[in-house]
């Protein structure tokens, strides 16, 4: 049972269903921070439905040798673009997206700076996925060189087509949205910080955002350019194809931001899950400064490892690049220890976002685990380019952000609609997505170091690989049981959920001191901020940091709007 | 020491690899069980205690600092430099490896023999057991990968230009479909495979000089590539 029930919920009207619904251009053209995230990361879960389904239909496929209905090159249009979905157009901006809703609320702020560029590069992002999809429309179909493009597959003799020219521009847009959003974010944390809110008080989120911010600067760029340059190659222009050295320019370029484009995706949601193993032990997250220290180094060194996506090709620096990227498992491990260190003590309620933050938890570290694997050259001599890197990434993205983007929805979403999920219903798709995840992925670990090459529609049945197969094939369709039962909770939840009230969670930071939905304006008034967990402070002195909230109501009779998706 | 044998080179990372990890997780495992049975709690009184534990969390990093220096310096350890580790006895084997959407071409320049894979026959790549193989490969459009899953190693060619690498096998052994292309490279990636045939060296010798200028007529038909 939540915690909801077990004390007076501030009274307030069901915020949603009970007001005008905006309408669809007021919801687009909004200039209001929540608007915009919410909007976003709405947008970027329906690209992750659309994701999944390529790769469920990709899972059929696989479960036995031989091609069932599929065909190569359709098997190469749907592991194209669902890698290209599910970093360009999902994970990517839904992290963004929760960033714009929630970084202004925990900082005191009631706007961001720049709204209408963060707005802007919303369009684009969107735009660029429906660009990308229109692919499949054209003659000769969507992209089939994988989310890489690694020239010379993607010029325009071995792939031709204009779906294939489609997802070059569709990256280029979404890439230039996320970053104009980024930007947006960056200028909110350094200008409109509330009084009191120093560096150093901004909760593990808003850091997480922060750090994830400046990779994005740093990285996005380099990948708008070359996805540029590779338009132009493709198009008459001799870049790449100029000297034999292009195609390991390419890769150079492309990883420049693809490796730090998976801490960018993973970042924001260590914020997350950190402040929900933090809030659901009533007591700080441990460890805050060295944590912050943590995801700076690691960001840092994220700049410096791209080589090891190139190991195999030998022409890079492999012990450079096998150097930090092992380094990288001290800031790792003091993000775990943090974790861990901050249950040790703590009173440990298991609420779904809990269940969440510690599926994370378990299944980013066999992602992590392996991932210090693969930057030993010699290993990866072997299981690159094999089911083994698959399973691998999967861990990180599937374990890590999806899993800590569950966490967040869990979390946050009494705070965004005003009323609580389902509490049965969220803990049966968290078991069906804990257990999908397990035997989705763990097989392709076998098949990979058996020598399963990725990105093939079949395999012989000599090797023996049949059985692994269709059980990762099972476990694919256990995590679309997970995700519906997920689906059907929201839709009821947003209707006949429990209300919330501001802070159903005994939240830590400020997000939870103003009603669920928060106003236009986020806050009336904001409590003493004296560190990065100014609500926990005053409950600790025995004050009740919501008193404002219901003075302010028994004094007026009137309820602030709140701001939904509708 | 010998020439470098990729499935050792391999092998003694991996065998030290795996084990830790699996400590790791189990250990992280028992703590988060652990953790979460012993707090367990429904009350609502807010736990007092350290929120940092600065000598701790300094000492931990530099802990986790000698996990990886351990793990690179045992990385490093087992990647030998390009050209000072040459084999001793056996003299090599040279073998130029041409790579093209689908299929593979392996050329025996001492020898004047080329095994060159076609749409009806899978190419085999016959080599001398123990003695090393030097390896020049390139490809004629994309780029594809040399992966010989047996010997835990692969190698990128690339267009316009050669890749070198070298490999020593351990075991006589006939591996059909023992090779692939483990880079994609289009419609047909999946079927792009060769045989891997390791000979005794005497053998090896005797094809080598009675097969010369010819691609023998022994290998597999390519009908069996796909199921």
């Amino acid at each position: 049972m939540s915690v909801a029930a077990e004390r007076p919920a501030v009274p307030l009207r069901p915020p949603i269903g009970s007001r005008r619904r905006a309408s669809l251009l007021e919801v687009l053209s909004s200039t209001d921070h929540k608007r915009i995230g919410l909007l976003t990361a709405v947008t970027a879960f329906v690209y992750f439905l659309l994701g999944g389904a390529l790769a469920l239909t990709m899972r059929s496929e696989l479960a036995k040798p031989g091609l069932q209905f599929l065909s190569d090159h359709t098997y190469n249009e749907l592991f194209t673009i669902h890698g290209s979905t599910m970093f360009y157009l999902f994970a990517v901006p839904v992290v963004l997206g929760v960033g714009l809703y929630f970084v202004p609320l925990q900082l005191g702020a009631a706007r961001i700076v720049w709204p209408r560029l963060a707005l802007g590069g919303y369009w684009l992002f969107a735009a660029g996925g429906v660009v990308m999809y229109s692919g499949f429309l054209t003659a000769q179909g969507a992209a089939t060189f994988g989310w890489t493009a690694y020239f010379p597959l993607s010029d325009s003799q071995a792939t031709p087509g204009v779906g294939t020219d489609f997802w070059v521009l569709a990256v280029i847009l979404a890439t230039v949205g996320a970053t104009l959003q980024a930007l947006s974010l960056l200028a909110t944390i350094v200008r409109l910080r509330a009084p009191g809110m120093t560096m150093l008080r901004m909760p593990l989120f808003a850091w997480s955002e922060l750090v994830t911010v400046f990779m994005v600067i740093t990285g996005f760029p380099v990948l708008i350019v070359a996805m540029t340059l590779l338009y132009l190659d493709r198009h008459g222009a001799s870049i790449y194809s100029s000297s034999p050295g292009g195609a390991v320019t390419w890769q150079h370029l492309f990883w420049f931001y693809g490796h730090p484009v998976v801490y960018v995706v993973f970042f924001p949601l260590v914020g997350v899950v950190g402040e929900t193993i933090a809030t659901f032990s009533r007591r700080r997250f441990f460890g805050f400064k060295v944590t912050i220290l943590s995801l700076l180094l690691f960001s840092a060194i994220s700049m410096a490892v791209w080589g090891h996506h190139m190991f195999a090709t030998d022409q890079v620096a492999n012990r450079y690049f096998s150097l930090t990227s092992t380094i990288l498992l001290v800031p790792a491990g003091i993000e775990y220890f943090g974790f861990l260190a901050t249950m040790a003590g703590g009173r440990i309620r298991f609420a779904s976002p809990m269940l969440f933050a510690i599926g994370f938890v378990l299944l980013f570290l066999i992602g992590g685990l392996t991932g210090i694997m693969v930057a030993s050259p010699p290993l990866d001599y072997h299981v690159h380019d094999t089911y083994f890197v698959v399973a691998h990434f999967h861990y990180t993205l599937f374990g890590g952000t999806v899993f800590g983007l569950f966490a967040a929805i869990h979390y946050w979403f009494p705070k965004v609609t005003g009323r609580l999920l389902d509490e049965r219903l969220a803990k049966a798709s968290f078991v069906l997505l804990f257990l999908g995840a397990l035997a989705t992925f763990l097989p392709m670990f076998f098949l990979g170091s058996q020598g399963m090459t990725r990105r093939v529609a079949d395999y012989l049945p000599l090797h023996h690989w049949t059985a692994l197969n269709t059980l990762s094939t099972v476990g694919a369709f256990t995590i679309f049981l997970g995700v519906l039962v997920f689906l059907v909770n929201v839709m009821r939840s947003l209707r006949l959920g429990r209300l919330a009230g501001p802070d159903p969670w005994e939240g830590q930071t400020l997000e939870w001191a103003t009603p669920s939905p928060p106003p236009r304006h986020n806050f009336a008034a904001l409590p003493p901020i004296g560190s990065h967990t100014p609500l926990l402070d005053m409950r600790e002195k025995g004050e009740d940091p919501l008193r404002d909230l219901r003075l302010e109501r028994d004094g007026t009779g009137a309820e602030r709007e709140g701001v939904g998706l509708r | 020491m010998k020439a470098i044998d990729t499935r050792n080179q391999f092998f003694d990372v991996w065998n030290v690899y795996w084990p830790i990890a699996l400590a790791v997780f189990l250990v992280i495992l028992g703590l988060v069980v652990i953790l979460g049975l012993r707090y367990r709690s429904r009350s609502s009184e807010f736990p007092r205690g350290k929120d940092e534990d600065e000598p701790l969390e300094i000492g931990y990093m530099i802990g986790l600092a000698c996990v990886a220096a351990f793990l690179v310096f045992l990385t490093f350890s087992r990647m030998p430099g390009n050209q000072d580790e040459q084999a001793k006895g056996a003299s090599p084997v040279a073998v130029t490896v041409t790579a093209a959407r689908w299929n593979w071409r392996f050329e025996y320049p001492e020898f004047g023999i080329v095994e060159q894979g076609t749409k009806e026959r899978v190419p085999v790549l016959r080599v001398p057991v123990d003695t090393p193989v030097e390896f020049e490969g390139g490809s004629l459009d994309v780029i594809h990968s040399f992966w010989i899953p047996e010997q835990r190693f692969k190698r990128d060619v690339f267009p316009g230009f050669h890749t070198r690498w070298e490999m020593v096998f351990g075991d006589i052994v006939n591996s059909p479909g023992g090779g692939e292309c483990a880079e994609f490279c289009g419609l047909e990636h999946a079927e792009m495979i060769f045989d891997v045939l390791v000979m005794p060296k005497q053998r090896f010798a005797l094809w080598a000089s009675s097969a010369g200028g010819t691609s023998e007529a022994s290998g597999r038909s390519a009908g069996g590539r796909r199921a």
